[in-house]
């Protein structure tokens, strides 16, 4: 579904990505872990197409297309989902009219017709329940005056209402509680499937315990240095990232 | 246009021909404003002091089908500066008339008109005073209060005219109304507004006052509201302006008693090379007021834009409590605004804060749009559109925000769009 070749990426001049390799079929979860200033969030946000950050060499081929070529809105429209480590704030605009915006963008794209509201209004319902939150959130300003916690939670049931093939979470498991940290790792378990995949983006092994990913990587200063099965989530639990660098 | 014969008229009073006679001198002597009077110094109206514009004239032929009531109000209809007509209204302590009419009867409060105007300086002043003939008379009766909005839309169907409009409302003891002034041209076409509203608050009244300024592309606004609030009065003002070539919008409130609440929005939102100028000024004469101001723009193209916002605090205006806000954004290089906010200080014993930013929109909300499949120009508009909707957020009236509302969104790229995304 992935396939990320030599992968080269700066931001004012300065080089963060050098040369990441990696292939994600449908169906599998994987892993990127790494410490801080590993590059973590610059491989998420490129491959949404966020426009700060300059592709300088590489290809990422994404449903056999080369994903670099289309604008964010239209990565989005094609199933890729970024969760985000930082949900912004949008004042003035509603929870709900936003989830179906984009729920409607996407369909529109796939030339499918608008969708139902009131069918929307109880596929969002049973979501929201799912997702343990509060339903006057849904008519709240976009994370506005939300907990850390609320909005990470509301990132999940976006992904859930917009059903990406390829969802991103980027350090989503950041910043939650226990609880919160099951009803995410539910969210993305209840939403796992044959044809879906799922690129976690984690500095820490415990969201590992709740969703055990097919692969992990670890990335540092930029590159992919190690690659294994979930067992690999625990060594670096015991020894740290520094241990990873000294062994390969 | 400007250099017309005073057209005075003999039936009138001894004294208003008079007063038209002084202010007409007055304006032969001084002139029309240039940019270096510092009040206009980002403003050159140069080009309107060019233009030939005829005074307008009465048109009694003019169909209200062309005019958009959808709002339920008190619907009050002044075309080409004549008052025309108004919706059937019979709550009792609520007077609205032709201002012509009332000085004629010498209508309660009638001899307020011109008081705080007369402090008015620049020639378009001095003008719209030597043009005084018509326009607005609103007066509530002591403790009258008015639910529904009274909606006064000022017409002119005249291309290549100037229309003088001079609009009085007295509020007596203990009132409440909300007065929306909306400034409208049913076609496209070229000519100038020329106006001046008087607003006089009694004690504890408490106005809402919207002047919306959805003119022509081609026409020119020079305005200006004058308030005066007494004891423990409340006025809220929002100045939102849209329409118009060059639009000029003073709002200066004299807080004249203690206890005053004076609250003042704006909202601009220039395309092409529209000019927007703001000016306002808050005069704290006496001791435990309060005033606030937040005003808003969008500029994109080479529109341009200036606010200049003025808070004066007397030396026995302690207790004072005054904030003023401008926030502005630049959607374009060739967008430009120049804020200026002014605060001049006589005493110690005073709360007072301002500000002013400029930027651009938030690159990461907008990401953060697009990342959810939204179309560059909806994420664009939806996010202009959030920044404006914080001036009328504030309005509690759910029927008259709305209102509002889609007239702002009717002044966004992808309004429609994002009109459907809040049903």
């Amino acid at each position: 579904m992935l396939t990320i070749k030599n992968l080269h990426a700066s931001v004012d001049g300065k080089e963060i990505l050098k040369g990441i390799n990696l292939k994600i079929k449908p169906g599998e979860i994987h892993a990127i872990m790494g410490p801080n200033g590993s590059g973590k969030s610059t491989l998420a946000n490129v491959l949404a197409g966020k426009d700060n950050y300059e592709v300088t060499a590489g290809e990422v081929i994404y449903q056999g297309e080369n994903l670099l070529d289309l604008a964010p809105e239209q990565r989005a429209q094609k199933g890729v989902f970024l969760g985000f480590q930082y949900p912004m704030e949008i004042p003035g605009v509603s929870n709900i009219y936003f989830l179906k915006a984009a729920l409607n963008a996407k369909r529109k794209a796939q030339g499918l017709a608008e969708v139902d509201a009131i069918d929307f209004l109880q596929l969002v319902k049973d979501k929201v329940k799912h997702m343990g939150m509060d339903q006057d959130l849904l008519y709240r300003a976009v994370n506005e005056g939300f907990s850390g916690g609320e909005k990470k939670r509301n990132e999940i049931l976006q992904m859930m209402i917009l059903e990406p093939t390829l969802a991103i979470l980027d350090e989503t498991d950041s910043g939650l509680d226990i609880d919160a940290l099951k009803v995410v790792a539910e969210g993305v378990s209840s939403y796992r499937s044959p044809e879906r995949a799922v690129l976690l983006v984690t500095h820490y092994q415990r969201l590992l315990n709740y969703i055990i990913p097919d692969k992990i990587h670890v990335l540092v200063h930029g590159k992919i240095i190690k690659s294994g099965d979930k067992s690999l989530a625990l060594e670096l639990e015991k020894h740290g990232y520094g241990w990873v660098e000294e062994h390969v | 246009m400007f250099n017309a014969i005073l057209n005075n008229d003999p039936k009138s009073p001894q004294w208003l021909q008079q007063l038209r006679q002084e202010n007409f001198n007055a304006y032969q002597k001084f002139g029309l404003p240039t940019l270096r009077d510092e009040a206009w110094k980002y403003t050159n109206i140069k080009i309107l002091s060019k233009k030939a514009f005829n005074l307008t004239e009465r048109n009694n032929q003019f169909s209200l089908n062309q005019v958009n009531k959808e709002l339920d109000a008190v619907n009050v209809f002044i075309v080409n500066g004549y008052f025309h007509s108004m919706t059937n209204c019979d709550t009792a302590g609520l007077t609205i008339r032709s201002l012509a009419t009332a000085i004629q009867d010498e209508s309660p409060g009638f001899n307020k008109l011109n008081q705080l105007a007369s402090q008015l300086k620049h020639g378009f002043a001095k003008l719209n005073t030597a043009f005084l003939n018509d326009g607005l008379y609103l007066h509530l009766a002591q403790n009258v209060s008015i639910q529904k909005p009274i909606h006064v839309f000022y017409i002119n169907t005249q291309t290549e005219s100037v229309q003088y409009l001079r609009n009085l409302i007295v509020a007596e003891t203990g009132t409440s109304a909300t007065i929306i002034e909306h400034y409208v041209s049913p076609t496209s076409s070229e000519y100038c507004t020329n106006t001046i509203t008087e607003i006089y608050l009694d004690k504890t009244a408490n106005i809402k006052h919207i002047k919306l300024q959805t003119e022509a592309t081609d026409a020119y606004h020079i305005g200006t509201t004058k308030v005066q609030q007494d004891t423990d009065s409340h006025f809220e003002s929002y100045v939102i302006s849209l329409g118009g070539k060059l639009s000029r919008s003073d709002t200066e409130v004299l807080l004249a008693e203690t206890g005053c609440y004076c609250e003042q929005r704006g909202l601009y939102l220039g395309q092409e090379r529209q000019h927007f100028d703001h000016h306002t000024l808050v005069d704290h004469l006496t001791s435990h007021c309060t005033s606030k101001q937040l005003y808003k723009g969008i500029l994109d193209d080479a529109a341009r834009a200036v606010f200049n916002g003025k808070v004066y605090v007397h030396p026995h205006a302690i207790k004072t409590d005054s904030s003023q806000m401008t926030k502005n954004l630049l959607l374009s290089d060739k967008a430009e605004v120049d804020a200026k906010p002014e605060l001049e200080i006589y005493n110690d014993d005073v709360k007072c804060s301002h500000g002013a930013t400029v930027g651009q929109l938030n690159q990461d909300q907008l990401f953060y749009l697009l990342s959810r499949g939204l179309e560059q120009i909806t994420a664009k508009s939806l996010l202009m559109f959030a920044f404006s909707y914080e001036i009328i957020a504030t309005i509690k009236d759910s029927a008259l925000r709305n209102y509002l509302r889609d007239i702002i969104l009717q002044n966004l790229p992808a309004g429609n769009t994002v009109k459907e995304l809040l049903k």
